[in-house]
């Protein structure tokens, strides 16, 4: 990634916070509707845009709901009514609205919501993975961000994705409350002109019009059915493409984001062993690699920024080069292991990849992972 | 004035025939009806048996744009669908139409917010008092002492009144109207259509399957229950309520018919006892006299 | 399957407006046990049983005409003669 720093001739580098991050990124991609509701460690997202609206610098509705499930619920409507839109969430409110989440998903509403990544119950306001990872099966397209800008990027692009024609899904894009959503870093921020050259105005694919008046979501027998989950099918494989597409297309304008869906870090042809973790995980394990360097072991770190789809061909292509493979999961699927350690294990199984397989959960109801606790985790299995 | 049939029968034909809906469907009269006295209706449907009755993927009997959401989500999916039209400069009556489990219960919290947002919304409640869609369980608005599925004795607690709820949102309108009386539902109806802001008509819509009545007296049903004083009919403008022509001459306990009457033609009410009955008759005009003081 | 012409579109989930949308064939008039039969020489144009139909099924083709029943569709539930007060309608077993 490019070194950004704030120079008179790159005035666009501000300190930003993840939530902050969000909110300019939602500015630039002018939604119409934002229908939201409160609850930390978002909020600051809401706060920001009511802000921005209030001052006149954001043309746009932000419809002050009374529950997250009316949040989605609205964004259902808005998004069919024909315009861009946008909401956030966290943890338990991403649980509260879930029946209209999967409602967004499986009906294919192209609405972008960010989730700052809060543990759920017991109170509990720290991040770990728990509530996103919970809706990976909802029909949305999900991205885990490492860092402030990269909050930025995917957002943006997630409003191109969503709504290429040949996807037509709604986006989540993960964060990591606290560490990413109240932590400021630099963010480049691009311009309007800029972002509107990259985001064309929105184009409904269907939109509810009394001129042509059709039933969305009704009564819908097996066949329907079928139908309708091998076409969400299709559009995950074709999100496969577009959103490499859409990455590389953002990386030309703006010099950020790669065109692929992992990022590696470190040496992969010459790794003793791959370290793979999402969201600031994956930050963090890059930090040990130097330590890890000096105790004599070359590791590698593979970050998927996407979970749904998930990137298999590239996890498989970068996997057959390690010999040694540790997965640390900062949520769990009770009864099993982490979620990405079981869909890792069966694609592994399924490719006939040679590897020694390691997995640990750690992270949990915001538990610190330092990456000396990474690279000590590294030093137990080689 | 109660609009003129020839003005009906010119407006666009909402519901298809040969739908979903049962023999002598309550709520199907309730939305040809209602629907038909708006201008650019987009209506939006939860869980109800307005949402079974439209038949199956790829084909619908409603023959307005239609958005199918969650129990609880009426309302909010509204407000998504009116800023939005709003923002694209669409003039647009959006509506909600769910029941009474929809409004009564589940979904109450939805449209208070939208209601308290003022969103502009015309959200109508056909009510036939219970859960029709599942198989006639009970609902807020079952009445006392109606058996339902989950009420097998009789149900012990007071009908909710939502329109005073309601009421106290403060919202332009808010009407009750009944199949009974098609002309006055429709005038009604078109008054909304025309105003700005969350409105709110309640329809009773008797439902022969699940009350076991007979089909053909549906539009019986929601004359008795006006003139037996079981469902008044009234509007409520800037706080102020108005008994409607059809329903004025009920607000006088004498002129009203017998309960018995709407009872007696109705299943769900045969295994009332006396004591039910009086209760009944008691809640009804604890309502009555909630509502004068409301004139 | 990397160039986006080929992609397959995606499958919305949108009925559209249909007579005889009910599943099946859609002729809901197989449910009938009795049909209503109209009486023309008793009616007085008052529409009250198109006022009422629940299906729509009661046709009136302009102001003035006399309605007619589209037996294809009508599922008998005995309403328009129910509601009828000129007796211009009667139900009769199928």
């Amino acid at each position: 990634m490019r070194k950004v720093v704030q120079t008179m001739k790159n005035p666009n580098v501000q300190l930003l916070t993840g939530n902050a991050a969000v909110a300019t990124a939602a500015k630039l991609a002018r939604p119409k509707v934002i229908p939201a509701y409160p609850i930390t460690p978002q909020t600051l997202i809401v706060e920001t845009i009511s802000g921005m609206i209030a001052r006149g610098e954001f043309d746009c509705d932000f419809v002050n709901v009374e529950s997250e499930h009316s949040a989605m619920g609205a964004a259902i409507g808005a998004s069919l009514g024909g315009v861009r839109t946008f909401t956030a969430t966290s943890a338990h409110g991403l649980l509260y609205m879930g029946e209209l989440v999967w409602w967004a998903g499986v009906t294919r509403v192209p609405i972008v919501m960010p989730v700052v990544n809060r543990s759920l119950n017991p109170w509990n306001i720290w991040p770990d993975h728990q509530d996103s990872m919970t809706f990976r099966d909802a029909g949305w397209i999900q991205f885990y961000a490492k860092n402030n800008q990269e909050v930025l990027d995917l957002t943006l692009c997630a409003f191109k994705i969503a709504e290429h024609h040949k996807v037509w899904m709604p986006v989540m894009i993960c964060l990591d409350g606290f560490i990413l959503s109240h932590t400021s870093a630099q963010v480049e921020i691009p311009t309007q002109e800029e972002v509107d050259e990259f985001l064309p105005p929105f184009k409904p694919l269907a939109m509810l019009d009394p001129d042509d008046p059709f039933a969305h979501g009704s009564l819908t027998d097996s066949k329907g059915i079928w139908e309708q989950r091998m076409s969400l099918i299709d559009g995950f494989n074709n999100a496969r493409v577009i959103i490499p597409k859409v990455f590389h297309e953002y990386y030309e304008k703006f010099g950020r984001l790669s065109k692929e869906m992992i990022e590696i870090v470190g040496d992969i042809n010459d790794a003793n062993v791959a370290i793979v973790a999402i969201g600031t995980l994956g930050e963090e394990a890059e930090q040990s690699l130097e330590v890890l360097n000096k105790r004599g072991i070359k590791a590698v770190v593979i970050r998927p920024r996407v979970i749904r789809p998930f990137p298999k061909k590239e996890l498989i292509a970068a996997l057959r080069k390690v010999p040694k493979l540790l997965v640390i999961d900062r949520a769990v699927s009770f009864g099993n292991a982490g979620q990405l350690a079981i869909e890792i294990q069966a694609e592994l199984y399924a490719n006939k990849v040679d590897i020694e397989f390691h997995q640990i959960i750690r992270g949990l109801g915001g538990m610190d992972v330092t990456y000396m606790d990474i690279a000590s985790e590294v030093g137990k299995i080689m | 004035m109660s609009v003129k049939i020839k003005e009906m029968l010119d407006r666009p034909e909402v519901l298809l025939r040969g739908n979903f809906a049962c023999a002598g469907c309550g709520l199907s009269i309730a939305y040809r009806t209602a629907i038909s006295a708006l201008e650019r209706p987009i209506v939006v449907i939860p869980a109800c048996c307005a949402s079974v009755i439209q038949s199956l993927h790829p084909h619908v009997t409603y023959n307005v744009p239609t958005l199918n959401i969650a129990f609880a989500a009426h309302a909010s999916a509204a407000s998504g669908i009116s800023r939005a039209k709003k923002r694209r400069g669409e003039k647009v009556t959006t509506v909600v139409w769910s029941g009474d489990g929809g409004t009564y219960d589940i979904g109450v919290a939805t449209w208070s917010g939208a209601a308290e947002r003022n969103e502009d919304i015309l959200h109508f409640c056909y009510d036939n008092g219970f859960y029709s869609n599942t198989g006639a369980q009970r609902s807020g608005a079952t009445p006392r002492g109606a058996s339902t599925t989950t009420t097998p004795t009789g149900k012990q607690e007071k009908r909710k009144s939502i329109t005073r709820i309601m009421a106290a949102h403060d919202v332009p309108y808010i009407a009750t109207a009944s199949i009974g009386y098609p002309r006055d539902l429709y005038t009604k109806a078109k008054k909304a259509g025309n105003m700005e802001g969350y409105r709110f008509i309640l329809i009773d819509a008797p439902c022969p399957t699940g009350w076991n009545s007979d089909p053909a007296i549906t539009p019986e049903l929601g004359k008795l229950s006006v003139q037996t004083g079981y469902f008044p009919l009234y509007e409520v403008e800037n706080g102020k309520l108005t008994f409607s022509k059809r329903g004025m001459k009920y607000r006088d306990p004498d002129k009203r018919l017998p309960l018995e009457e709407y009872l007696d033609r109705q299943g769900r009410f045969k295994k009332m006892t006396l004591v039910q009955i009086e209760e009944l008759k008691k809640d009804l005009q604890f309502e009555w006299d909630m509502l004068l003081r409301m004139e | 399957m990397d160039n986006e012409s080929e992609m397959k579109d995606p499958v919305l989930p949108l009925g559209r407006p249909t007579v005889g949308s009910a599943p099946g064939p859609g002729t809901t008039g197989d449910w009938r046990t009795s049909k209503p039969i109209f009486f023309e020489e008793q009616c007085t144009k008052c529409y009250q049983c198109w006022l009422y139909c629940p299906e729509g099924t009661i046709r009136v083709d302009a102001k003035g005409e006399y309605p007619y029943i589209d037996y294809v569709y009508c599922k008998g539930c005995g309403v328009c003669v129910h509601v009828c007060p000129q007796d211009a309608l009667k139900m009769e077993k199928e």
